[in-house]
């Protein structure tokens, strides 16, 4: 039907024109249309699909699992904290016992060394007139690891 | 193949469990119309196929959200020239050159084409539809190759039918003119 209208349409406009034979002068290799459709397919597999985006909100179930795991992650951080409080008290003691028997072999070993010198290996010290206190402080002083067990200890070599 | 409407294969690539398929389906139903148009407009083989594949890729992508306001074969068709038209624009301005010697290398394409089986007609004939502008280049072809209605090419083109019309009525005139001298 729109052949006939074109064929009238241009015999009105172009009589000469349309006399002429309306043929297509190209031509294409041999099975072209035949693997055109594999040629166009492997071209898309090779472009990546744009994977739809989907909105956190717009699904219910997706807010509901976001709450639980947000309420999840806060009550496993307050239990957390809680037993940390209580595993830093128990850390306190332990160090304080460490501290103590540390203390204790320091001082037993200075103790034994002192009394293991010979007469002729301790040196003639000037003759200073020290109180007890003095040697205390000064030993004190020398000895900063001392500081926790100091009258205890040092009374009790005595 | 040819029996599924359009809406059929729109229907089988958005609803049915393979849409590769009906993608392909719809390739079969229109390769030869969209590449024989874009050939016309570029005139040559390799040109013609290159964007024949990306004129399908296109589609492909945009069929997704396609909705029938417009037909898929004037959609398709739309797609095709607007990358034809494209892609000799690109050649245009990559090599710096003028639209009169691109006219110059397409006619002398013609005469070395082994694709090209006219006859010193047909030649003139091509000739002369390069020598029009663009735009009534796509008109004229349209019309008198693909015998497509203005209203359809109307939707193509974005132009009016009265546009069209005229502008063919113009290209034809001018083709005429030219065959016929000497």
């Amino acid at each position: 039907m729109e052949k006939k209208i074109t064929n009238n349409e241009l015999h009105q406009i172009a009589p000469e024109l349309n006399k002429l034979r309306k043929e297509n002068p190209f031509a294409v290799p041999v099975d072209y249309f035949q693997e055109l459709p594999q040629s166009i397919q492997q071209s898309i597999s090779k472009e990546k699909k744009p994977s739809p985006v989907v909105s956190f909100f717009s699904n219910p179930r997706f807010v509901l699992s976001g709450i639980t795991t947000f309420l999840v992650i806060i009550f496993a951080g307050y239990f957390y904290f809680i037993k940390e409080a209580s595993n830093g008290l128990n850390n306190q003691d332990w160090v304080m016992d460490e501290l103590a028997w540390y203390s204790d072999y320091q001082t037993d070993v200075y103790y034994d060394m002192v009394l293991s010198l010979e007469d002729n290996q301790v040196e003639e010290t000037p003759d200073l007139d020290l109180t007890d206190e003095q040697i205390i402080d000064y030993l004190l002083d020398y000895s900063y690891y001392l500081v926790d067990y100091p009258a205890v200890e040092i009374d009790s070599y005595q | 193949m040819d029996h599924y409407s359009d809406d059929k294969l729109l229907e089988l690539f958005h609803h049915g469990n393979n849409p590769n398929y009906a993608f392909g389906l719809l390739v079969r139903k229109y390769q030869e119309k969209i590449y024989w148009h874009i050939r016309r407009l570029v005139l040559d083989h390799e040109d013609a196929n290159d964007i024949v594949q990306e004129v399908f890729i296109k589609a492909w992508k945009g069929l997704e959200n396609f909705r029938a306001d417009s037909g898929i074969y004037t959609w398709l068709y739309r797609i095709a020239t607007n990358e034809a038209l494209s892609f000799l624009q690109r050649k245009k301005r990559r090599f710096f050159i003028p639209w009169q010697d691109v006219e110059n290398n397409m006619l002398n394409k013609i005469d070395s084409d082994s694709w090209f089986q006219g006859n010193e007609i047909q030649k003139k004939l091509q000739r002369a539809i390069l020598k029009l502008p663009e735009k009534q280049r796509v008109v004229f072809n349209l019309r008198y190759y693909d015998e497509m209605k203005y209203e359809e090419m109307s939707e193509v083109l974005q132009t009016s039918v009265g546009a069209l019309k005229a502008s063919y009525h113009h290209a034809a005139k001018k083709i005429e003119e030219f065959v016929t001298k000497d």
